[in-house]
């Protein structure tokens, strides 16, 4: 692998890394949409993995469960959509 | 579908509580992320992250779009729990514990400012400067520092998939 393809990949882990957490202004997205047409087989949801693994962390024993309501109104749209 | 509610219905509440200004936006929410689950079943991929990694991440991307449209404050109140009653609920509920608690694992490995910063972004939705503030941390190293969390994290979650795969190879 060249230098330049790994500082290419470098690179886009921090910006797949900033996006997950704080977000990216739109000159980073421009960048990271420029960077990842250079490499498209990139995983570009690695980082979101990463964020919703971290939320799983945080879930407690038992949360609450969905309002018996909320589920008939989900079920409704679900039927409609 | 109703297997789905039934079994990632509390996760994906427990989520939309957490970065929801309140009861009325997190019930919309909630719709709006089951109804995109169904939509994009079909990708998903269960060598890349599980069930429930997947849900939690369409949740979590749902959420902060609408709290970036919003751009609001959000509410960090934890979530109560709750006992379980139902034996079936309780077998799905100890799947997502065992999931929960395996991403905790990984959690403990990392630096705990990385740990800290983290947790503070993802889980409490705060933004840079907040837990710049909250932590007197440069802004700038709060960056690094989740940056470096996320890149560990991914390190030590493909480790461990290698390590399944080899355990998997007769």
């Amino acid at each position: 692998m060249s230098d330049r393809w790994q500082s290419c990949e470098a690179r886009i882990l921090e910006l797949l890394a900033d996006q997950a957490t704080f977000g990216l202004s739109a000159d980073e997205q421009e960048e990271l949409r420029a960077l990842l047409a250079i490499m498209p087989d990139f995983d570009r949801d690695c980082m979101h993995r990463m964020a919703a693994t971290i939320h799983l962390a945080s879930v407690g024993k038992a949360p609450e469960p969905l309002p018996p309501s909320l589920q008939q109104r989900i079920r409704a749209r679900a039927f409609h959509a | 579908m109703d297997e789905c509610l039934q079994k990632y219905g509390g996760l994906v509440w427990s989520i939309a509580r957490k970065l929801c200004p309140n009861h009325a936006d997190a019930e919309d929410a909630v719709q709006e992320v089951f109804i995109e689950v169904w939509r994009h079943a079909g990708r998903f991929d269960p060598q890349v992250a599980s069930e429930a990694t997947y849900i939690t991440m369409i949740a979590r991307r749902r959420l902060i779009d609408r709290f970036r449209r919003r751009s609001r404050q959000l509410d960090t109140a934890s979530i109560q729990e709750e006992m379980v009653e139902s034996t079936s609920r309780h077998e799905e509920q100890t799947e997502i514990e065992e999931e929960a608690a395996r991403a905790r694992e990984y959690m403990q490995q990392l630096r705990p400012e990385q740990q800290q910063v983290l947790e503070l972004s993802i889980t409490h939705g705060l933004s840079q400067s907040e837990i710049a503030e909250a932590t007197n941390l440069p802004l700038g190293t709060v960056k690094t520092h989740a940056r470096r969390g996320l890149m560990r994290l991914r390190e030590l979650l493909g480790a461990d998939q290698v390590e399944t795969t080899k355990g998997d190879t007769p």
